[in-house]
């Protein structure tokens, strides 16, 4: 059985965005540039019909992953005062010595870069759940580290 | 030995007028390949650079008196037991003058404006040793397919005193490789400024970052064959400029599939080897140099030359190349790259170029002394993975097996102790750690199976 998606109320608000742009006006501007590259003639060697094709199937594509997303996804409630890692929760935690803030999200919202964790990573698996003040083993099939849950906001 | 290098690049897609400025480069860089024969001296350490009789403190010494002695553009020399003090410009006056004419020559042949400005400021460093303004400009300017470095940048040349900067050059374009994704790389670049790696140094700068394949290279580039690198190399320089990262996508190909694994299977029990497929060691291999790259151009601490001093780049080039590690650790936990994929990243990183930098130096006619900076490192974390278990020998094939979870373990506490020296320690802690895990044994056991082409 495939792992349930969560969404966060900022991520679901983000892909819903995301999905009414493409919707309402990125297909209208890909159809338009298609129907262009169409009217200067020859298909076969026209270079920006082929760039536009492929930029609509990768716009439908998209509508079509988000629309599943977000119809098997449970979005969860918005955090209020917890001394509990929840989904959504963002977190300050020490490892190794350095402090660390990130928020714990469901996987489709991750993005380690903008501090968004999967709640499917290590991290986010040993988190949840666990206490301000708690130090958790997060632990991997060769590394392993403790956090200790400094603070959940 | 080598010092110039036409890579006999065939994809160009430039100008006639551009092509023409193309040959008159790599005759620019034949001759910063000749100034850089005169300044390789491989029987001793601080090269040419100083007189071959002098201590390094005697010429401490007397840099109290003249200043210039320690000037990166010049060179030290002994006359009538007086020290004379000649600067790059009238030292290597012969080829400079030349290099002068035809970058100028360039000028008349380019029409993008960030490649003309730098040859029109390269002409003017060949006659005033303006070189810190040459490289102030080049850290400055972005966004040019073609790319010219030509000067005197590195002082891996300088065993003695780390100061006196060798001439190298690349004449490169941006790559088409579809092996790399610049944007991939320029996002994790990117992550570690948000993993608070560390707390301390600054890394609130801007960071350029090229995917090159290189058309020629000529003095220290040439002779060394960079996989990548990263200016400058003055902290307090990078906190004005920014720092710029460059990778060198066909010399990367090139080294991968002729020396990793080959090496590798020379070395490895064939049980962990075959867990892992090409394109894994292919990637690993680049996010490897990626990482070092980012550590090295973003980690750097006040006054390391002044305290490490000869040890500088030997720790420098292993902090980079843990830290890199340790970052790939974190991008683990947070699921951005997977356990399989640090494992990988650990064997490439570590093992793979260990043996190939070590065995390479071993061939008298390959000796390289900047090679030398990586290879202490090396001797070092190999003789630490042995210490605490992350390698141990197989008594039936004589192979080492890896034990992953205590390299990650000892090579974490590694890293953290030899971050600590780089931002606090001083010389003699590095060389008492260095002196302590100096053993070549574990090299020696592999002598009659490793060949380096």
């Amino acid at each position: 059985m495939a792992a349930q998606n969560y969404l966060t109320q900022v991520g679901y608000k983000n892909l819903k965005e995301e999905l009414d742009n493409l919707r309402n006006f990125a297909r209208a501007e890909v159809a338009a540039k298609i129907k262009n590259a169409r009217d200067m003639g020859d298909i076969e060697e026209n270079l920006m019909y082929d760039a536009a094709l492929e930029e609509q199937g990768y716009i439908e594509g998209r509508i079509a992953e988000i629309e599943e997303l977000l119809s098997k996804s449970v979005v969860v409630e918005e955090v209020k005062a917890t001394d509990t890692v929840i989904l959504g929760a963002l977190v300050v935690v020490e490892y190794s010595g350095r402090k660390d803030t990130f928020r714990i999200v469901g996987s489709a919202e991750a993005d380690p870069i903008k501090r968004l964790i999967s709640n499917e990573s290590p991290v986010g698996q040993a988190l949840l759940g666990a206490k301000v003040g708690q130090v958790v083993v997060v632990k991997t099939p060769v590394i392993v580290v403790e956090y200790k849950i400094l603070e959940i906001k | 030995m080598i010092t110039f290098r036409d890579y006999g690049y065939d994809k160009l897609n430039v100008t006639p007028r551009e092509l023409k400025a193309i040959e008159l480069m790599k005759e620019m860089l034949k001759l910063c390949g000749n100034i850089y024969e005169k300044q390789i001296n491989k029987d001793y350490v601080g090269s040419n650079f100083y007189p071959h009789d002098l201590s390094k403190d005697q010429i401490l010494e007397a840099a109290k008196d003249n200043p210039d002695i320690l000037n990166p553009y010049t060179i030290v020399k002994k006359e009538d037991d007086l020290l004379i003090i000649v600067p790059y410009s009238i030292e290597y006056a012969n080829e400079l003058k030349q290099i002068r004419d035809l970058a100028l020559e360039c000028t008349n042949l380019i029409e993008e404006e960030n490649l003309k400005g730098y040859l029109i400021r390269l002409a003017k460093a060949c006659d005033d040793d303006s070189w810190e303004e040459l490289e102030n400009y080049w850290l400055q300017v972005n966004g040019n397919a073609l790319d010219l470095q030509l000067a005197p940048v590195e002082a891996y040349m300088d065993g003695l005193l780390n100061i006196k900067q060798g001439f190298q050059g690349t004449l490169r374009i941006t790559s088409d490789s579809e092996n790399f994704n610049p944007n991939k790389y320029i996002e994790t670049v990117k992550a570690i400024k948000f993993s608070a790696l560390h707390d301390e140094p600054t890394t609130d700068y801007q960071i350029a970052f090229r995917i090159d394949d290189i058309i020629a290279a000529g003095g220290h580039s040439a002779y060394n064959q960079y996989l990548g690198s990263n200016y400058p190399n003055d902290p307090e320089k990078v906190k004005q400029f920014g720092t710029k990262i460059l990778t060198y996508a066909n010399n990367i190909v090139a080294r991968q599939s002729r020396t990793l694994l080959p090496i590798l299977e020379q070395v490895i029990v064939p049980a962990t080897l075959s867990k892992y497929t090409p394109d894994e060691y292919f990637n690993a291999y680049i996010r490897n140099l990626m990482v070092h790259e980012v550590c090295e151009a973003f980690i750097k601490y006040p006054n390391e030359k002044k305290r490490l001093k000869e040890l500088q780049l030997p720790i420098q080039e292993l902090h980079s190349s843990l830290m890199g590690l340790k970052l790939a650790a974190q991008h683990v936990l947070q699921g951005a790259i997977s356990s399989k994929d640090y494992e990988v990243m650990l064997l490439t990183s570590f093992i793979g170029k260990a043996f190939y930098y070590y065995f390479r130096n071993q061939d008298p006619s390959k000796y390289n002394a900047s090679i030398e900076i990586y290879v202490k490192g090396f001797i070092l974390v190999m003789n630490y993975m042995l210490e605490k278990e992350a390698i141990t020998i197989d008594p039936e094939t004589g192979l080492i097996e890896m034990h992953f979870g205590n390299a990650f373990a000892s090579l974490d506490q590694l890293a953290n102790d030899i971050d600590h020296l780089k931002a606090n320690g001083t010389d003699k802690e590095a060389k008492a750690l260095f002196d302590k895990f100096n053993s070549t044994a574990i090299f020696d056991k592999f002598k009659d199976r490793i060949v380096i082409e």
